[in-house]
C-alpha cells in the first residue's frame, strides 16, 4: 500500500492494512515446519486453513508510531527531542549514528485473542492454529510497518537500521517497554502495557528503528534475540531471513 | 492376536484423528479387548512415538495437541468401559496448573495440560493470571502431587518465586513437587527460586513430572 511519508514528532497512526497471510505462515505461527507438516500431516493443514477462514476476518491491525530526531547519545543512553531517551547497550550500537528514531507498537487488535480463548475450551487444535495466525498476523504487520519506514528512508536518501524490540539481549524489556509506551505518550494503537511490563492485546509488537545516513545495517533480529541459544524455531526464521535476501 | 487393531489404535493417535479414534476403540471394545489393553498397547505406543519425533524435530505443535485431542477422545470411550469391569488406568499423579499472576500467556500452559493429561495425570487447570496464594490453596484443596507454574515474561516469571514461597507457607513443600516452565524460564532460575524442576516444553514437563513422582 502506498503511504505518505512520516510525520515527526507526533504519534502517528497507521491502519487499513492488508495483510497477506497464508497457510505455511499459520504452521510456521505454531512452530511448526510447513514443509514437512504439508507432506506428513494433511489434517494439521485443513486446520490451519479453517483457522485462516475464520480468523483473517477478525485482525484489526493497527501500527501507531512516533518519529523522534535523535539529539545525542550518552552513556548508553540515546538522547530524543523533546527530553525522550532509549537506553541499554543495543539501542545506542544500532542508533548511534541515525538522525531519528522511529518508535512504534504494531497489534492486531483483541478480536482474534478472545476468539483464541473461547476456542481453546472446545477446540485446542483450532485454538492453537487460530494462535498461530495471531502470531503470524503481527509479525507480518511489524514487517509492513518497517518496510513502510525503509521506504521513507530511502526517499529520502536515509538508511534504517534492523527493528530492535525490548527483551532482545542488550535491551531490558522493563526498561525498553516503559520508554517506548512513555514516548508514544499514550497514544500506542490501543495497546496497554500492565505493570509487569505485558502488552494487552498480547499479539502486539513494540520496536525502534534508527534512520540516518550512517546507521549501522546488517545482521537479523534473530542476532539479537534474548530466546537465540534455546529457540526452536530459529533455524525456520533464519531460513527465511536467508530467502528474503535471495529474492 | 489383536496385534492389527492395537497398530490401527496407535497410528490414530500419531494422526491426530479423534473421529478414528473413537470408531477403533468401538470396534476394540466390540472384539473383547479390555479397555486398559487397549490404551497400553495401542494409543500409549502412539502417544510416545509423537514424543520422540517431537524431541527430534520431526514433529510440531500441532502434532502433539492433535495426538492429545485423538487421545482424549479415545478415552472417553474407554473409560465408561473399565469403569463397569471394575478396571481403572492408574492416574499418575494429579497436577494444578496455571500461568502466574500477571501473565496472560494460554497456550504453552494449555498445551502442557493436554499432554500431562493424555500420559494419564489429572489435570486441574487454573487458567491464566493465577494469584500464587491461589496454587498453594488449590493444592492442598485437592491433594495435589505437582504445580506446575508457567510464565511467558522476565517479568512475569519473578512471580514463580512466589508461587515456591506460597507453597512453603502453606506447609505443602517438599511433598508437592513444584515443576516451571515457559521461553524465558531456564533451569537454573527454577534451581535459584527452589523449584524442583524445569520443564522446556510440553513433553519434558510430563517426563520431569513422572521422575519427580517415581512413575
Amino acid at each position: 500500500m502506498q503511504r505518505e511519508g512520516m510525520a515527526a514528532g507526533s504519534v502517528q497512526l497507521l491502519q487499513d492494512w492488508r495483510l497477506q497471510i497464508d497457510v505455511d505462515m499459520v504452521l510456521r505461527g505454531q512452530g511448526a515446519d510447513a514443509g514437512k507438516m504439508r507432506a506428513r500431516n494433511a489434517r494439521a493443514v485443513a486446520v490451519a486453513e479453517k483457522a485462516l477462514r475464520e480468523g483473517m476476518g477478525l485482525l484489526d491491525p493497527r501500527v501507531a508510531y512516533r518519529r523522534l530526531a535523535v539529539h545525542a547519545v550518552r552513556h548508553e543512553r540515546v538522547l530524543l527531542e523533546g527530553g525522550g531517551a532509549l537506553s541499554g547497550p543495543l539501542v545506542t550500537r544500532h542508533l548511534g549514528g541515525a538522525q531519528w528514531a522511529v518508535v512504534a507498537v504494531a497489534t492486531i487488535g483483541a478480536r482474534l485473542e478472545a476468539r483464541i480463548s473461547e476456542t481453546l475450551k472446545e477446540d485446542r487444535a483450532l485454538g492453537l492454529a487460530l494462535d498461530g495466525l495471531g502470531t503470524a498476523a503481527v509479525e507480518a504487520l511489524a514487517a509492513a510497518a518497517c518496510g513502510h519506514f525503509d521506504e521513507v528512508a530511502l526517499r529520502e536518501e536515509l538508511r534504517s537500521t534492523t527493528p530492535l524490540s525490548p527483551g532482545m539481549s542488550g535491551w531490558k524489556i522493563e526498561a525498553g517497554q516503559k520508554e517506548i509506551f512513555g514516548l508514544l505518550d499514550g497514544g500506542a494503537a490501543g495497546v496497554r502495557l500492565s505493570a509487569c511490563c505485558l502488552m494487552t492485546p498480547r499479539k502486539s509488537l513494540s520496536l525502534v528503528v534508527g534512520l540516518g545516513k550512517e546507521v549501522r545495517m546488517g545482521g537479523e533480529v534473530c542476532d539479537f534475540c534474548g530466546l537465540r541459544e534455546t529457540c526452536r524455531h530459529r533455524k525456520q526464521y533464519e531460513a527465511l531471513a536467508q530467502a528474503a535476501r535471495e529474492k | 492376536m489383536h496385534d492389527d487393531l492395537y497398530l490401527a489404535l496407535r497410528q490414530c493417535i500419531i494422526d491426530g484423528d479423534p473421529e478414528q479414534a473413537i470408531e477403533l476403540c468401538q470396534r476394540a471394545l466390540a472384539a473383547g479387548i479390555a479397555a486398559l489393553d487397549a490404551i497400553n498397547e495401542g494409543l500409549v505406543p502412539g502417544l510416545n512415538h509423537v514424543g520422540e519425533q517431537f524431541a527430534q524435530g520431526e514433529m510440531f505443535l500441532p502434532d502433539l495437541v492433535m495426538a492429545g485431542e485423538a487421545m482424549k477422545a479415545a478415552t472417553a470411550i474407554l473409560e465408561p468401559a473399565m469403569q463397569k469391569a471394575g478396571a481403572r488406568r492408574e492416574t499418575l499423579g494429579k497436577v494444578v496448573l496455571g500461568t502466574v499472576q500477571g501473565d496472560i500467556h494460554e497456550i504453552g500452559k494449555t498445551l502442557v495440560g493436554t499432554m500431562l493429561s493424555a500420559s494419564g495425570f489429572e489435570v486441574h487447570d487454573l487458567g491464566v493470571d493465577v494469584p500464587f496464594e491461589t496454587f498453594a490453596v488449590k493444592a492442598r484443596e485437592l491433594n495435589a502431587d505437582v504445580v506446575g507454574v508457567s510464565a511467558l515474561l522476565t517479568t512475569t516469571m519473578t512471580g514463580q518465586k512466589n508461587v515456591v514461597e506460597a507453597l512453603e507457607r502453606h506447609g505443602l513443600r517438599p511433598r508437592v513437587k513444584i515443576v516451571v516452565g515457559g521461553a524465558p524460564v531456564t533451569r537454573s532460575w527454577g534451581e535459584e527460586i527452589g523449584a524442583d524442576g524445569y520443564g522446556e516444553d510440553a513433553l519434558a514437563a510430563v517426563a520431569l513430572a513422572k521422575t519427580l513422582l517415581g512413575k
